[in-house]
């Protein structure tokens, strides 16, 4: 038994039964002390994405009726948890006073924001082992909890629990006290957290949703199988986004949204001969549509979330010209996201949804198939993939300091095109040489980016200064500003474009090669 | 990880109070480790926590330091405690035996990364080997100092110290402690230090009987009594924290 993780039991037997069984099985030198009966609400927070618990966190929030506290713990360790009293459940890092609970959730979370992942209510007893100096050795808590929705419903019964906390150096007591209560009669271990029952009694499960795309390919099946599960579940994540973008409950539902669609465009476009091109299409025009529709939304929460750094890339006599910049921004940002969730609940999304997946479930069908219908997968991966990587290299060495800035554009591209099959096939290609090989495209990817980034924030700045002008919407500092602003995004984009020969070289290396043969070599 | 410590070549300046009761401070919204490093085991005492390190200081010390098999949990949240041993009266000898002499502690602290936000160190009083180990590991120094003309004698011998001994980037935040209103001589030391600036923390800690009384209680003052001397304590946090943001990671 783990001596850093709290030990539980479940009782068959009632709450003060329970206690007093407890209570008789314990020796000790010194006291036991507590016993009087608490009411606690307890709230297990997280982001949509389970962002703390795909890092191996749990945050807790625990209402006694005489205070707040936040309980963050590593999962697999309890004895390093990181209590903190608060007035308010924070929505996001940056509702908690600066310390070191505020910084690991901002790392965390960035622009994700805390939502309520399983609700609890319990009747509890805490006890408290003392030595015979006083001190407290073990911390046992006998409550019994009811898993329900947060409406104010009693809720599921999950019965009735007996958790031994574990106290660093000392576990041998925790540990001597596990086997004495494990002997009573109608006591057995529990070995679900309080988290797990309460969010499988509410039908939620933990970790259940990840902005990555997780999909298991087998080499042997054909390929039209396999494009039906990527396929599939990138139209469930695409799905899974769609309630929290239109409620704007934080802008990485819209993000998450906009990727699954370019996951789906890149997919029916770059897995190519499995369907008839024909019936592709009307595909690629629907997924077109719903890139713009949510493109303009996108832009504004990119400016408005580079508004810090904007301002402190301008000399501190500019900064304040921003604030009628970030009026028209938000004004805006208002405007684009009524737009989208009109077309989000309009009837050509509903159709879009229910066709595309009977679309994805009529993929064995002949009558749709293109010529690499039933290719073998393995077969298919490693010629999409040679020819994707192929084309980055041919067309990055071609780029010297004289090419015009579309082909850096089209290049970039190339690299999200192949980023996105790497994505497909992942699981077809365990182990390191993946890993390696993505991590050095990222490294070029991000080069690009910056380049393309630069370069559209300056146009896109310069076209809504000469909106705001003509709408005489600010002051002439806020255009002044802005002028300050361009140049200096100007300037970083030329920055990354001096940098591209070197990362590209980076990138294009023999050892890089070498990894992408063996990642192309007989798939599993 | 910060690391703290509450140094003065002096003994019987407020140290052990003054690192007890800035532990549990640190402790309210951090996760702190209290080491006693003061053999008497005050520290130890005030936390209720047995003065035992199992293997002792030799297993503390050295390439494979089991400083985390030594820790102990305290009652109160976030804060847990290296116990003092009565074998810590040796550490001068045991350090002079091993490679590094004035960089174990800080390697020993090293292995605690990413467990702790804050560590806070008790030192013992005189100079030493051992106190050159505590300067090498600290990112800041903490220093009660009486305002006699004796304590005052002590800080500048520790200056001087750390200016011979290459440790001229070590931030030294010394503040008054057991400050007594009644005494002339206590008001002008005060008033001429903190007039001039001279790196002198504003807050003052009073002399206060409540403090002796810690040892019936057997827990930090400022975890039960509201009095005026909590109140500087928590002042005194303040200041350290706000100082402590400019202050760069320790790569002595």
């Amino acid at each position: 038994m783990a001596s850093s993780n709290p030990l539980r039991f479940h009782s068959n037997a009632g709450l003060d039964d329970t206690l007093g069984a407890v209570r008789a099985s314990l020796k000790t030198g010194g006291k036991i002390r507590g016993g009087s009966l608490q009411e606690l609400h307890k709230l297990y927070l997280d982001s949509f994405d389970w962002r703390l618990g795909h890092a191996g966190y749990q945050l807790e929030a625990c209402d006694s009726g005489e205070g707040r506290q936040l309980v963050w713990s590593p999962r697999d360790d309890d004895t390093r948890r990181l209590v903190i009293r608060v007035s308010e459940w924070p929505r996001s890092a940056s509702d908690l006073d600066p310390g070191p609970l505020r910084e690991r959730l901002s790392r965390l979370l960035e622009a994700r924001v805390l939502m309520h992942a399983a609700h609890i209510h319990s009747r509890q007893y805490a006890l408290e082992v003392t030595n015979k100096q006083g001190k407290i050795v073990l911390r046992i808590e006998i409550a019994e909890h009811f898993a329900h929705d947060g409406t104010g419903s009693q809720g599921t019964s999950l019965g009735t629990w007996i958790t031994l906390l574990p106290l660093r150096g000392y576990a041998k007591i925790q540990q001597r006290s596990a086997a004495r209560i494990s002997r009573l009669a109608g006591i057995a271990p529990q070995s679900e957290d309080l988290l797990h029952a309460a969010a499988g009694a509410c039908g939620i499960r933990p970790l259940d949703y990840s902005s990555r795309l997780s999909v298991k390919l087998r080499a042997k099946d054909p390929a039209w199988k396999s494009l039906a599960v990527i396929l599939d579940a990138l139209l469930r994540g695409l799905r899974h986004n769609e309630q929290g973008m239109c409620d704007a409950i934080d802008i990485e539902f819209l993000h998450d949204f906009r990727v699954f669609v370019r996951r789906t465009r890149a997919a029916i476009s770059d897995i190519r001969g499995v369907v008839d091109k024909s019936t592709l299409a009307r595909w690629h025009h629907e997924l077109r549509w719903l890139q713009q529709l949510t493109g303009n939304s996108r832009d504004l929460d990119v400016y408005l979330l580079g508004i810090p750094d904007y301002r402190k890339a301008l000399p501190s006599q500019h900064r304040a010209g921003l604030d009628a910049f970030v009026t028209y921004l938000t004004r805006e940002r208002s405007r684009a996201h009524l737009e989208l969730t009109r077309g989000i609940r309009s009837q050509r999304y509903t159709f879009f949804c229910s066709e595309f997946a009977a679309f994805v479930a009529s993929l064995k069908n002949p009558a749709l198939a293109g010529p690499a219908h039933d290719l073998r997968t393995g077969d298919l991966s490693a010629d999409l993939l040679q020819r994707a990587y192929q084309r980055v290299l041919d067309d990055g060495r071609q780029i010297d300091a004289d090419s015009p800035a579309e082909a850096l554009h089209d290049l970039r591209k190339r690299c999200k095109r192949l980023r996105y099959l790497l994505e497909f096939f992942a699981s077809l290609h365990p182990g390191d040489d993946l890993t390696r090989f993505v991590r050095a495209l990222k490294g070029l990817q991000e080069n690009l980016g910056n380049f393309q980034d630069y370069e559209v924030q300056a146009d896109t700045l310069q076209r809504m200064s000469l909106e705001m002008m003509e709408e005489q919407l600010a002051p002439p500092e806020t255009y002044l500003a802005l002028g300050v602003l361009i140049e200096r995004l100007h300037d970083r984009g030329r920055q990354a474009r001096e940098e591209f020969a070197d990362r590209f070289a980076r990138f294009d290396t023999k050892a890089t090669r070498k990894r992408f043969a063996r990642i192309c070599g007989p798939a599993s | 990880m910060k690391v703290i410590a509450v140094y003065n070549i002096k003994g019987g300046v407020g140290k052990t109070a003054t690192a007890v009761n800035l532990a549990w401070l640190a402790a309210r919204n951090a996760r702190v480790l209290l080491w006693d490093l003061d053999p008497q085991g005050a520290a130890t005492f005030y936390y209720r926590v047995k003065p035992k390190v199992a293997g002792g200081l030799e297993g503390l010390l050295g390439g494979d330091s089991e400083l985390a098999g030594a820790i102990k949990a305290s009652d109160f949240e976030n804060l847990d405690i290296v116990p003092a041993d009565f074998s810590y009266r040796n550490m001068d000898v045991a350090l002079d035996h091993t490679k590094k002499p004035v960089k174990q502690l800080r390697r020993a602290l090293k292995m605690l990364r990413g467990e702790y936000d804050f560590v806070v160190l008790d030192c013992p009083p005189s100079i030493s080997l051992v106190s050159e180990n505590i300067f090498h590991a600290s990112d800041a120094l903490v220093v009660p100092v009486i305002p006699t003309t004796l304590s005052l004698r002590t800080l500048k011998q520790l200056l001087n110290f750390c200016r011979k001994h290459d440790l001229d980037d070590l931030p030294i935040m010394p503040f008054f402690s057991m400050a007594d209103r009644r005494k002339r001589m206590h008001n002008q030391i005060i008033s001429e230090r903190l007039g001039k600036g001279k790196g002198f923390l504003r807050t003052s800690i009073p002399y206060a009987s409540e403090v002796e009384q810690m040892g019936e209680h057997r827990a930090p003052l400022v975890s039960y009594a509201n009095t005026a001397i909590v109140g500087a304590y928590q002042n005194l946090w303040r200041e350290i924290q706000a100082r402590l943001i400019n202050i760069r990671p320790n790569d002595r």
